[in-house]
Formats: C-alpha cells, structure tokens, sequence
C-alpha cells in the first residue's frame, strides 16, 4: 500500500524541483550540445558545411581510429594528464602540509601560490613563451648562473614537452593546493598532539593521520583534474601549436585543427564524442572512488 | 599674381566639386540611401589594415547614412557563422588563398551581377584574377603583396657590400658574412615552426628554385615530390647547419622575424610588406633609416586580400558598396601612402607614386613593386589550408632534425598531400 505524502514532504518536494531549475537548464545546453555533436559525428563533411544532412555511418569514427596523428595525440595526452596530474598531488601535499601551521607569512605564500590560478591560461602561456624563449627568456637566463646551458625549449622535443608541462602544472597546482590545504585544515591539532605523544614522528604522523583524511580530496581533485588535463588545449595553442614535429599535439588540439584549420567538422566531431566517452569513464570512477570513500 | 590665385583656388573648388559628384555617384544614388543600416564586417583582429579601414570608415558612414562596425574575427568565428548562415557579417575580409575555400562552400556572394567589367578595368590583372574562383568574381582586393626582402643599409656598408643579394646563392654567403654572434646578430631566419604562416614563406624559397606545391599545369596534381623541393630544402638546412641564423628558428614564426629585425638583431628578413610601417615607427623599431627594401632573389609567392559579401547578409546592396568603396582608387591610395605598399589599382598607385616625397619610402615602394613584378601566384585548391598544413609538418620535421632524409620525407608529404588534394575533386 503506498504512503501517502505529508503536506510539508509535498512542499518539500516542490522547492526541492524548483530549485532544480537552474541546474536542469545547465544540463538541457550539455545535453542538446553533446546530441549535436553526435549528430555531426555521423554527417558528411560536405553536408555539415552546408547546413544539410547526409548519413555516412561510421565513417567519420573510422578515418580518426585510422588517422596516425592522433596516435600521437592520444599517447601525449595520456603522459600529460598522467604527469601533471600527479606532480600536483606531489606539490599539493607537500606545499599544503608546510601551509598548514599559520606561521608568520603564509598569509603571503598563499595569496602567492594560488596567483596563477586567477590568470587566463592564454595570458599566462604568453607569459611563459616569453620566459621561455631562447633568446631573451629568463628561464635560460637562470640556468645559465648555475652553469647550465638550457635547452632550446619550444625547438626541442623532449625540451617543448617539458615545457608544456611545466606550465600546465604550474597553472593547476594552485587549484590541488587549496583544495588540500582546506581538507588538511579541517584536522584537529589534538590528534595530531595525541599521536605524538605515543611516539610517531612528523612523517608518521602524515602517512597515518593525514594522509587518511585526504583520501577524499583527492578523489575530488581527481574528479575535476583528469578531465581537464584530458582536454589541455590553450597551453598547446600558445606555446607549440603542436611542435615540433607534432610532439607537443594533443587531442583537443587536434580537434581544433581537424575542425577550423582543415574543415573536418564531421572528423572532430567524432574525435570530440569519443573524448566525452573517455572522459566521463574517467568521471564516473572517480565518482564511484568518491561515492566508497563517503 | 592675383588673379593666379583666384584661377588656382577655383580650379581646386571646381576638381574638388567635380570629384564629390563622381564619388557620390560611385557610392550609392545619394548619401543617405542606407539611412539607419548597419554594417557588420569581419576584419582580421587586430590587423594593421583592419585599424586603417577602421580609421577612415567615417568617410563611407557619412557617404551612405549607415553604421559601420568593424569586428576582429578569427577565421575560425567567421567560419561558424557561415556554416550557421547566421548573416551577422555582412562583408568578408578574406586572405587569398581561403577565396575557392569559401566560394565552394557558398559563403562568399558571386559580385559579377553587381560589378560592372568597367568597374574592374583600373584594378591590375593580377590582384583581380587573384579574387576569382572558377571564372567568377568574388571579391575586390585591396591589397595584393608578396613578401619583401628587407636589408640593413649600414650593417652591408660596413660588410663591404654595395648592393643587396641578388641571388639565392649571394643571399646565404652575405648571411654567414653578415652573422656577429657575439654582439647577437644574424644573418637572417628562415621561419621552421610547424604553422601555415612559415609554409607561406616556404612558398617563395619553393618558388626560388622552380618548385611548385600544385602543379600550375594541372591543379588535381601535387608537384611537392621533385627535385626542386628537395634542392629547395637541402638549401634551407644550409643555412641551418650554418651559423648564419639563430640555432631555434626551426620555432620561429613570423612574428619573431619581425620582432629580431626591428630591435637590430637581423641583417635581412623576408617579410611583408606592411612591416616598413614597422620599421619606421620609434614605438618598435630601433633601426630606423637603416633598412632598405629589395625584392627576395629571384622569385616570391604573392598573395591577396579583398572584401567580399556574405550571400545571407541582410544589407547585401550595402555590402556591395562598400566592397566597392574600401577598393576605390581614392581609398587604395591612400592605403598606399599610409603603408607604402603596391596599390592594386593603377590611378592608386600613380597617385601614392606621387604623394611620396621621402627618399627611402620611393626605395621601398620600388621594392616592393620589383618584388610584385617577380610574384608568382601559387596554384590554390579548395582545401589550401589542409595542404599547408601538411607542408608545415614536414617543414618542421627537417628544420627540427627530425627527418633527415630530405628526399624521403618529402616524398612521404607529396602523397599525403595529393591524397589531401583528390578529397578536394571528389
């Protein structure tokens, strides 16, 4: 027999709809945005430069599934989203765990350290091509107080790759510090005190007392980092445009240029689509790590 | 005297009366027939010819009664406007080798019906068959230019050289010669960085040693994989294994060409013409009344820039006018004068001839004149810009070190670049 509903849980129910409403707009623009996708994923080309549609199947999944190009761009960006996305972790625990006392100056390192996480990607990849450069850039420019010769970073390919990544990190760390620094401030100092008091060291007091408390951080860091690092574009665009010799291409990189350089719009529509299935497996993982872990 | 004066003052009032009416009929039956239209044109952001047009477009609101609004646009923006026939821009600007592109794909308007052929008598032939796509016009240029070969004057004095390199064999030995690594200038650079803005001075070294990308005779056919390109690019990497360019031009571009130039840190550069502007200018240049202008030895790739319609415009006679208007000889001359580049119309280029007063600018002007007169134009394809980018991959693959068995990977090119082509014939 079923329940019947109090008039506060109805009420209750309403608001709780209405306040849906927002959210349900932002998924109504995801939903038609992807389903336009799909549908020029099985266009011809030809058809979606005129406005018009003629089905060609699977063609357009086949010629990217074929195309060696994006062989490589999948291979780079793989080794980025796995790179960068765990030298943040690295640099989030230990930079956050040295925030975490208040000490005279954190004040300032932190306005510091999350500085580029307010600039435009292709405000600060502009900015690093300029630090970057062979000729003037300071980054060389340093090295070469160290006696190192630095390498020519945007010619070189394991150079430009490094780069790209430098930057990358540099950009996103900001983002995992705070997030770390705000789950590491939510432990109390009395466990901590209570832990040494039974003998364990700083390090152990990390590795059994904090780090535990992280674990759901981190899958939210990684709920939001492995997307985007998937979908690394700007860095690219500004600071190799793919170079050299494809090394730095990456997959929205090559969807760009699939799409706007060469009017491939039917080909990056199905390398998009089949993005979004890789990136929402991902998602959904972590999501479930997430889900566990509450 | 008096009555000198007074005839002089009159013929000027009458030339000036009599040149309003012949615009005014030009433009539109009367000022204000487009009262309260507004024009939206896509322009190239941030493009120094853009801020020109926008500078002057006063001129032609005030002809017309209607607005102008100039909007820096991508290629990429302009693109899915077509594609959505969304008609928010009204006039095109278009970069020459996107016309087939854009005319195949029905996004630029046939202007045959509304040019008449006395219209175009006084445009050169070159900068009109340059806006044509399959014998249809499309639009109207008001630039045609190749690029230049830019010299240091004192740099090649003090060198002992009397005159700038003739050839491409004078052009690499006065590079080495020219080459003072210690105080941080080179010879010159040859752009390697994989974009189609270095495939397009690549063209003219490929124009230099009798290359072509597609054949001129048969444009279903590539002509990449010969020995042409390939003595073209064993030329390039002389200049590579040399000291006589920076060791990282294989990830410069246009734009570092420029900017090492003008802070006196190259001793040639092949770039475009509007760059003497540059060169003139106290803001950016530190070798002012050092430079001459030379066309590059032997041969070099022209290109265009024109206005065209979009056919889902809403003001299309509006368009067309100014279209008509923004190529006038009144406005390319002053074009000319501003930039001191080639006119595309002859009235144009007389009157800029004329206006010119400085000695370098006439230098400069000749020059680049030379270097029109050598302009080869390259055989184009509907997909032009695929094929560059193809090219720019290899390019940056020799320039890089990354390939180097120049015969093979240009050989590799080719075939991808006619299986590129076929796509455009299919």
């Amino acid at each position: 027999m079923k329940k019947k509903q109090t008039a506060l849980a109805r009420k209750l129910n309403k608001t709780g709809l209405l306040l849906c409403i927002p959210a349900m707009l932002i998924v109504v623009f995801a939903v038609y945005a992807l389903g336009y996708a799909l549908v020029m994923s099985f266009n011809s080309n030809k058809a979606i430069m005129a406005g018009t549609y003629n089905f060609i199947g699977w063609n357009n999944y086949i010629k990217v599934f074929t195309n060696k190009d994006i062989r490589a761009a999948v291979g780079n960006t793989l080794l980025y989203a796995v790179c960068t996305i765990c030298i943040e972790l690295v640099i989030g625990l230990v930079v956050s765990a040295a925030l975490r006392k208040n000490v005279r100056g954190s004040g300032i390192a932190k306005v510091c350290i999350i500085l580029p996480m307010m600039m435009a990607p292709i405000a600060s990849g502009t900015i690093w091509r300029w630090m970057l450069t062979d000729r003037y850039g300071i980054i060389n420019h340093l090295l070469s107080f160290l006696n190192i010769q630095g390498p020519i970073w945007l010619a070189d390919k394991i150079a430009a790759k490094a780069a790209v990544l430098m930057v990358s990190i540099w950009t996103a760390a900001p983002f995992v510090i705070l997030v770390l620094l705000a789950a590491i401030s939510g432990i109390s100092d009395d466990i901590i005190e209570a832990a040494r008091i039974d003998g364990a060291g700083d390090l152990q007091a990390y590795w059994y007392i904090i780090f535990p408390h992280l674990k759901s951080a981190v899958a939210v860091i990684l709920l939001i980092r492995i997307p985007d690092a998937l979908k690394m574009y700007d860095i690219v665009y500004i600071l190799t445009e793919g170079g050299p010799a494809n090394s730095t291409q990456v997959i929205s990189y090559y969807i760009y240029n699939r799409g706007f350089t060469t009017l491939k719009f039917g080909e990056a529509a199905a390398a998009s689509f089949l993005l979004f299935v890789f990136i929402a497996f991902f998602s959904v993982i972590a999501n479930k790590l997430i889900q566990r872990k509450g | 005297m008096k009555k000198k004066m007074v005839s002089v003052v009159m013929c000027t009032a009458l030339m000036a009366t009599g040149s309003l009416g012949i615009a005014q009929s030009a433009f539109g039956e009367a000022a204000g027939d487009f009262a309260g239209q507004e024009l939206v044109i896509a322009v190239e952001d941030g493009g120094q010819y853009a801020i020109f047009y926008d500078n002057i477009k006063s001129e032609f609101e005030e002809m017309t009664g209607a607005t102008v609004t100039l909007v820096g646009a991508d290629n990429d923006a302009v693109i899915a406007e077509c594609m959505s026939k969304s008609g928010y821009y009204d006039v095109l600007t278009m970069d020459g080798p996107l016309i087939p592109q854009y005319a195949s794909l029905g996004y630029l308007l046939p202007l045959d019906e509304y040019v008449e052929q006395s219209e175009l008598e006084d445009f050169y032939d070159a900068a009109i068959e340059s806006v044509k796509w399959d014998g249809q016009l499309y639009c109207l240029p008001y630039l045609v230019h190749g690029p230049v070969l830019y010299y240091r004057t004192d740099l090649l004095e003090a060198a002992g050289f009397d005159h700038a390199p003739e050839n491409v064999e004078e052009y690499f030995e006065m590079s080495q010669a020219l080459t003072d690594e210690a105080n941080g200038v080179y010879g010159t650079i040859i752009e390697g960085k994989q974009c189609s803005e270095a495939v397009s001075q690549l063209m003219d070294k490929l124009f230099q040693f009798n290359g072509e990308l597609i054949s001129s005779e048969d444009p279903t056919k590539i002509a990449f994989d010969s020995q042409e390109t390939i003595t073209m690019f064993e030329y390039v990497m002389q200049f590579y294994n040399s000291n006589a360019i920076p060791e990282a031009s294989s990830s410069y571009d246009n734009g570092d060409v420029q900017n090492m130039f003008l802070q006196g840190q190259l001793a040639f550069a092949c770039n475009w013409p509007y760059m003497w502007s540059m060169v003139n200018d106290e803001e950016f240049s530190k070798v002012i009344g050092k430079v001459g202008v030379a066309p590059q030895p032997g041969a070099n790739a022209v290109w265009s820039w024109s206005f065209g319609v979009s056919p889902d415009s809403d003001n299309i006679d509006l368009a067309v006018e100014w279209c008509k208007w923004a190529s006038s000889s009144e406005v390319i001359a002053q074009l000319a004068e501003t930039f001191i580049n080639p006119a595309v119309r002859k009235t144009s280029s007389d009157i800029a001839v004329a206006a010119i007063s400085n000695e370098a600018d006439a230098g400069a002007l000749d020059g680049m004149n030379q270097s029109l007169a050598q302009g080869i134009a390259p055989t184009l394809s509907t997909n032009f810009g695929e094929l560059r980018t193809r090219v720019a991959l290899t390019l940056n693959r020799i320039t890089t070190g990354e390939a180097t068995d120049i015969g093979a990977e240009v050989a590799e090119c080719a075939e991808e670049l006619q299986t590129i082509l076929d796509e455009a014939y299919e």
